[in-house]
C-alpha cells in the first residue's frame, strides 16, 4: 500500500455538530461517528490495498393520514454503508447498514473475498493522489425540522382534517421531516461529511363522491418554510372546483402549465429519465442507442462539433442552472453514490459545482463525472448533474397569462411521465388533480383528465408567457439515501400543447 | 470494454483453494443451521451484531421484550418484527459485485385506534425497549383525533418456522463457485460466436429472515429466499439490430427458488441453441411492418396477461386504495365503493375468474404466515366476472364486515399484511395472484386460429397505469428481448409490428376476454422487491417497481396467466402527438 500523507489532500468540510447539544440520543451517524467507522474499518482490513466506505446515515419522522384522521406515523432510523475494498486495482464492495464492529469486520471480509475474484490493475491507486476535489459547503441543517415531534405533526394533521372536513371533503397526505448525514472517508485519511436535514408536505383533497380531486404540496430543507394550512387551502378549493367535470376533446391547446406540472414535465430534462440528455459521459458511451437532442454524432472529450454547445436549442427567456450554495435551492455539495459510473475510487463520487446548464437558450455547458474529466479533459474536477435546478421566469402571473387567453387549459400537475423518445425528448403522461377549460380570458369549467404527448423542447421553444418562478414539490426519498434535488421554476403558457387522450381517472 | 477486462479476470488458483479450504472447515464445525442464523458460508452473515449474530431465541426475546414493553405503556396491540436481508449480485459487467445484509428491528403499537410505528437498524435489549415507547408515544399522540376502531380480535396467534423450500441453498453455494458457472456459460456463447452482454446479464440471490412476535401471542420466524437472474446473448458485430440481435436465457427470471433454479434451466443447452433463433427473429424484425391505427382483437400469451392482471386488476382489488388510504402515494382505484360494489360489480367477462394466494410454489409473495401472522387462504377476488372481495389485512377485513355477514362469511383478514422489511411499517400488499385457466384444453394456437384480423402479444408489459387503474398502455417490454407484437391474418402469425401500443381502458379489457386458455398456455410474471441494484436501484424510474405507501415500500408478488383472447381494443401509435 502506498502511504501517503493525508494532510497535504485533505479538504474536508468544517467540523460541524450535526446533532444539537439538547437531544438526549443521537439519532443519525455524526462526523465522529463516521471517522470512528473508517478508522475500523482500516483496522480491520486485510490483505493490503486500502478501504473506502461511503456513509448515508438517516432519521426520518413522518405521518400519514387519509379520510381525515391520522393512519400512522413513525420514526424510523436507517444507514448505509458501502465497503469498499481496493486491492491493487481490484475492487469488491459490501453494504450494510449495521455499525457494530463485527460488522464491519464481516464486510471488510466479504468485500475482500469479491475482490479476490477480479483483476489487479496496477496504478489504479494513482488517482488517490490527486487532491480532493474543492466542494461548498452550504448551510442545510435545520433545528425546526430535526425537533418536530410526532406531537407537532399531529396537530398540524388536525388543522388540516379539520379544514376538508368542514366542506365534507376527504383530505390524505404526508408529512416527512427527516435528518440525514452522510460521508465519504478512506484509509488514506481523506474525507468528507455533510449533515442536512429535508422536510416534506402534500395533500390530496377528494370529495367523497371522487367526482373531484385537488393536490398541493412543498419540500424544503427548514420546515419553517412550509405553510401546510396554505398548501391545504390549495388543495381543497382545487378538489371543490374540479368537481363533475366535463369532456373536451384531445387535440393541441394553449396550455398554461402551473410552475408543479412544468417541473413535472420539463424537470424531466434535468432530474428524471431524461436527465442523462445533459450527460456528455452516457451519450458519448452510445453507439448503438439514440444520442441525447444536445448531441450531434459520437465523439469525445474536446472533440468539436460534436454536441449543441453553443447553440440556441430554446427559447432564449429561459436560463436553467444550479448552485449547491443558491439561499433558494440549497443542495448537498456531493452525493455519496456513482450512479453506475467509473468507481475504481470512492473519491469519483460527484461533487456539484455552481454551472448553468442553459444560458439564455444557449446550451452552454454538458454534465461529466470526475472519471470522465481525469481520463479525457485532464482536469481534476468534474461537472456532474445534482437534479436540482432553476429556471428563470418572467413577470406574468398565472391569473394575467388566463386573462389573455381565448381558449386554453389550465393545468394543475402531471402524473406518471415517461420518455418516449430520447432523441426528441418525446414523453406521455396525465393531468391530475384539476385540469380546467379556460374561455374568453376566464376560467369555465372544470375538464376531465387527459394524457399528454409532448416533447420537452417544442414546450420549451413554443413559450406563449412565463410567470414568476417558485420552489416546487420534488422530494426526495430519504431513506434510500437519495440526495434532495430542489426545483424552481415558472409557470409557463404554451402554444399548441398536445393531449391525446381521454382519461377517466379522477 | 471494460467488460471484457472485468469478465477475462486471471483465475487465482490460491484464493479458490484458500475459500474452499476454509468452506470445508466451517462445514465441519456447522452441525446444525437453525433458523435465523446462517453457519454455512461465513460471508454471507455479518456475524454478531446485537441482531445479526443472535439466534432465533435470542430474536424472539428482542420482539418479546419490545411488544412487553409496548404493553407497558399502554398499547392495546403491538407487533415487533425482525428482519435480516442478505442479497449477493454478481454481474458481468464492471466490477460492481455486490453482497448486501441490512438487519431491522420494527415495532407497532395501536392505541385506540391508531397506529404508531418505530424502527431501527439495530438494537439491544434496552434499545428494543425505546423503541416500543416510541411507538405508543405516537400511537397515543394520533388517538388525540376522532374516535375509531380497530378490532384486535382479528390478529390470531400462531406459533412455528417456515422456510421457503429450497433444494440447494444459494448461500451455501461459494462465491466462486457461482462465478465458474457464470464463466461457464460464457465460453458456451463465446462458442457459439455469441457474447453475454455485460450491461444487463447478472444473477442475484436474496434471503430474507423474518421474525413476528405479537401482543396475541404469535411468535413466528420465516426465511424467504428468491433467486433469479438475466442472461443476454447478443450476437457480435451489426449492433444496430439492436434487442433483435439478441436472447434473452429462459427459465430464471426471479423465483422463490434456490440455486437449482440456475441447474434446471439447463442455460448451456438454451444457449447453444440460441445462433438460429435470434437469426429468426433478426430476419422477423427486418420483415416487419408499422402500425395502422384501429381496433382489433388480441391474443396476448399467459406472460402479457399475467403482466395485465397485476397491473391493473391486482392494484384494483386493493381495499386501501379503494377507500382513498393511497388517495396522496399511489392512488385509488376505480372500485371506489367497495360494499355496493361487492358482490354485484361486472368487472370482467363471464370466462374470468380470478383468484389470489400466498401458497403457490416459487411464487414471490408466498409465506406460511403474513406480518400479521395470518395464515393467508386462497380466495376468489373475481368469479365468472363479479368482483368477490379484496385484498386486506386485519384491520382491514373489518371494514368489509356488512358484506361478509350478509353472506354468511367469516370476518376474517386475507392474509396481505406486509412490509419490504422491519424498517418498513406494515401494510396491506399484493399477494400472488391467478388468472383461472379453461378447463379444457385450449393452445394459443387454437386462439389465434379464431381471429381473422388482430394482433398477438409476446411477453407484453402494461405501462403508464392511470392512478384509478382506468387505463393504461399494452405494449412489448424493451428489456424482454422474446417480447413484440404481431399481427394475425386469417388464424395465423404476421408480421412483426414496431411502434404500436394498445390504450386499454381497464374495464372495457376485461370485459372484452371472450377466450382464456386453457393450463398449457399459463405463464408466471413476477415482481421482486429487490431490483437490480439493491437499494440504489430502486431510484431509477426503469425498475417499475408497483411500490405503496408514504415513504413507498415495495414488497414482492408472482402472478399466474393463462393466455386469453381479447375482442375490440384499440392500437394507437404512441409516438403521435395531436
Amino acid at each position: 500500500m502506498t502511504f501517503f500523507p493525508a494532510q497535504l489532500s485533505y479538504s474536508r468540510t468544517p467540523r460541524r455538530l450535526t446533532a444539537p447539544a439538547h437531544v438526549d440520543r443521537p439519532r443519525f451517524l455524526s462526523e465522529a461517528d463516521c471517522h470512528d467507522i473508517a478508522e475500523r474499518l482500516a483496522r480491520f482490513s486485510t490483505g493490503g490495498g486500502y478501504t473506502a466506505v461511503s456513509i448515508v446515515s438517516t432519521w426520518v419522522g413522518n405521518v400519514r393520514w387519509a379520510r381525515n384522521h391520522i393512519n400512522t406515523s413513525g420514526e424510523v432510523r436507517d444507514n448505509t454503508i458501502n465497503v469498499l475494498r481496493n486491492i491493487r486495482g481490484a475492487i469488491g464492495t459490501a453494504v450494510i447498514n449495521d455499525t457494530t464492529g463485527t460488522a464491519l469486520v464481516a464486510a471488510a471480509r466479504r468485500a475482500e473475498r469479491l475482490a479476490q475474484l477480479q483483476p489487479e490493475k496496477p496504478n489504479s491507486d494513482l488517482v488517490t493522489r490527486l487532491p480532493l476535489e474543492p466542494a461548498a459547503a452550504p448551510s442545510l441543517f435545520s433545528d425546526a425540522t430535526y425537533q418536530m415531534d410526532a406531537g407537532q405533526r399531529e396537530a398540524v394533521v388536525s388543522t388540516l382534517t379539520q379544514q376538508a372536513a368542514a366542506v365534507g371533503m376527504l383530505s390524505a397526505g404526508y408529512i416527512e421531516v427527516a435528518a440525514v448525514g452522510m460521508g465519504v472517508l478512506d484509509s488514506f485519511g481523506r474525507a468528507r461529511y455533510f449533515t442536512y436535514t429535508q422536510a416534506q408536505c402534500s395533500m390530496t383533497v377528494r370529495d367523497s363522491q371522487g367526482t373531484g380531486s385537488g393536490w398541493a404540496g412543498l419540500d424544503w430543507y427548514d420546515w419553517n418554510k412550509i405553510d401546510a394550512t396554505h398548501l391545504s387551502q390549495i388543495a381543497l378549493d382545487k378538489c371543490l372546483k374540479s368537481r363533475n367535470p366535463v369532456t373536451v376533446e384531445p387535440g393541441r391547446y394553449t396550455t398554461i402549465l402551473e410552475p408543479q406540472a412544468v417541473c413535472d414535465l420539463v424537470g424531466q430534462l434535468i432530474y428524471g429519465s431524461g436527465g442523462d440528455a445533459i450527460d456528455r459521459t452516457v451519450n458519448e458511451s452510445r453507439n448503438n442507442t439514440p444520442r441525447g437532442p444536445f448531441f450531434k454524432r459520437a465523439g469525445v472529450g474536446d472533440a468539436p462539433d460534436y454536441s449543441k454547445l453553443g447553440d440556441r436549442v430554446m427559447d432564449e427567456r429561459i436560463t436553467m442552472s444550479a448552485d449547491p450554495m443558491d439561499p433558494e435551492i440549497g443542495f448537498p455539495p456531493f452525493s455519496v453514490h456513482n450512479y453506475g459510473g467509473y468507481d475504481e475510487d470512492q473519491f469519483v463520487i460527484p461533487v456539484y459545482h455552481p454551472v448553468t446548464w442553459i444560458d439564455h437558450g444557449v446550451l452552454t455547458h454538458l454534465a461529466y463525472d470526475r472519471g470522465y474529466a481525469l481520463a479525457y479533459l485532464t482536469q481534476n474536477t468534474g461537472l456532474p448533474n445534482s437534479g436540482a435546478f432553476r429556471m428563470t421566469g418572467g413577470e406574468t402571473s398565472v391569473a394575467e397569462m388566463i386573462k389573455t387567453t381565448k381558449r386554453g387549459l389550465l393545468v394543475t400537475r402531471l402524473d406518471r411521465v415517461i420518455i418516449l423518445d430520447r432523441t426528441s425528448q418525446l414523453y406521455r403522461g396525465y393531468t391530475r388533480d384539476g385540469l380546467w377549460l379556460i374561455e374568453n380570458g376566464a376560467i369555465s369549467k372544470p375538464v376531465k383528465n387527459m394524457a399528454f404527448t409532448e416533447s420537452i423542447l417544442f414546450v420549451l421553444n413554443n413559450i406563449e408567457q412565463l410567470g414568476p418562478p417558485q420552489r416546487v414539490f420534488n422530494p426526495c426519498v430519504a431513506l434510500e439515501a437519495q440526495i434532495p434535488q430542489p426545483v424552481i421554476v415558472p409557470p409557463l403558457k404554451i402554444r399548441d400543447f398536445s393531449f391525446t387522450a381521454l382519461v377517466d381517472a379522477v | 470494454m471494460k467488460w471484457i477486462a472485468g469478465v477475462n479476470a486471471p483465475w487465482s488458483r490460491r484464493a479458490w483453494l484458500t475459500q474452499n479450504a476454509v468452506a470445508v472447515l466451517v462445514g465441519r464445525y456447522a452441525t446444525r443451521a437453525p433458523l435465523l442464523r446462517t453457519t454455512v458460508d461465513p460471508t454471507a452473515s455479518s456475524g454478531a451484531s446485537p441482531l445479526a449474530d443472535v439466534g432465533d431465541d435470542d430474536w424472539a426475546a428482542l420482539a418479546r421484550r419490545a411488544v412487553d414493553a409496548a404493553g407497558q405503556a399502554g398499547a392495546d396491540y403491538a407487533d415487533a418484527r425482525l428482519t435480516r436481508t442478505i442479497q449477493h449480485r454478481y454481474p458481468y459487467g464492471d466490477p460492481l459485485q455486490q453482497e448486501t445484509e441490512t438487519v431491522g428491528i420494527g415495532v407497532r403499537a395501536l392505541v385506540k385506534g391508531y397506529w404508531g410505528f418505530a424502527a431501527s437498524p439495530s438494537g439491544d435489549l434496552t434499545e428494543v425497549e425505546q423503541l416500543a415507547q416510541h411507538a405508543v408515544t405516537q400511537a397515543k399522540t394520533n388517538a388525540r383525533g376522532t374516535p375509531r376502531t380497530v378490532d384486535i380480535t382479528q390478529f390470531p396467534r400462531v406459533v412455528g418456522t417456515w422456510s421457503t423450500p429450497v433444494r440447494i441453498d444459494p448461500f451455501a453455494v461459494s462465491v466462486e463457485e457461482k462465478v465458474t458457472f457464470m464463466r461457464y456459460w460464457e465460453e458456451c456463447a463465446r462458442r457459439v460466436k455469441l457474447y453475454i452482454d455485460p450491461m444487463v446479464s447478472h444473477i442475484e440471490f436474496t434471503r430474507q429472515d423474518r421474525m413476528l412476535v405479537t401482543s396475541t401471542g404469535t411468535q413466528c420466524a420465516q426465511r424467504c429466499y428468491e433467486s433469479g437472474g438475466k442472461i443476454v446473448c447478443r450476437a457480435p458485430g451489426d449492433m444496430s439490430q439492436g434487442l433483435q440481435g439478441s436472447l434473452d436465457v429462459a427459465g430464471i427470471e426471479t423465483a422463490g427458488r434456490g440455486w437449482e433454479l440456475f441447474l434446471d434451466a439447463n442455460i448451456p443447452d438454451q444457449i447453444r441453441a440460441m445462433p438460429d433463433e435470434i437469426q429468426a427473429g433478426v430476419a422477423l424484425q427486418k420483415a416487419g411492418s408499422a402500425v395502422t391505427i384501429g381496433r382489433y382483437p388480441l391474443v396476448c400469451d399467459g406472460a402479457t396477461m399475467a403482466a395485465l392482471l397485476g397491473a391493473t386488476l391486482g392494484i384494483a382489488t386493493q381495499l386501501d386504495r379503494s377507500l382513498g388510504y393511497e388517495a396522496n402515494a399511489g392512488g385509488t382505484s376505480f372500485l371506489n365503493d367497495p360494499l355496493s360494489m361487492l358482490g354485484t360489480f361486472n368487472i370482467a367477462s363471464p370466462s374470468v375468474t380470478v383468484t389470489a394466494n400466498r401458497t403457490a410454489s416459487a411464487q414471490l409473495a408466498t409465506v406460511k404466515w403474513d406480518d400479521e401472522g395470518v395464515a393467508p387462504p386462497e380466495y376468489t377476488l373475481i368469479k365468472d366476472g363479479i368482483l368477490q372481495d379484496f385484498q386486506t389485512t386485519c384491520e382491514q377485513a373489518a371494514w368489509l364486515a356488512p358484506y361478509y355477514s350478509k353472506h354468511g362469511r367469516d370476518i376474517h383478514s386475507n392474509g396481505c399484511a406486509a412490509a419490504e422489511d422491519a424498517l418498513n411499517i406494515t401494510l396491506q400488499h399484493m399477494p400472488n395472484l391467478a388468472l383461472v385457466s379453461n378447463p379444457s384444453s385450449v393452445h394459443i394456437e387454437d386462439l389465434v386460429s379464431n381471429v381473422k384480423n388482430g394482433i398477438m402479444v409476446e411477453h407484453g408489459m402494461a405501462f403508464q397505469v392511470d392512478s384509478q387503474v382506468r387505463s393504461g398502455l399494452l405494449t412489448s417490454n424493451p428489456f424482454d428481448t422474446r417480447s413484440r407484437l404481431r399481427e394475425i391474418k386469417n388464424g395465423r402469425l404476421g408480421r412483426v409490428l414496431a411502434g404500436g401500443a394498445i390504450l386499454f381502458d381497464t374495464l372495457e379489457f376485461w370485459r372484452h376476454v371472450i377466450a382464456v386458455g386453457g393450463a398449457e398456455t399459463q405463464a408466471v410474471f413476477s415482481t421482486s422487491q429487490y431490483p437490480w441494484g439493491g437499494r440504489w436501484g430502486k431510484q431509477f424510474p426503469l425498475a417499475m417497481l408497483p411500490v405503496k405507501g408514504e415513504p413507498p415500500q415495495a414488497t414482492s408478488h408472482s402472478v399466474q396467466a393463462a393466455a386469453a383472447t381479447i375482442i375490440n381494443q384499440p392500437l394507437i401509435n404512441v409516438l403521435r402527438k395531436a
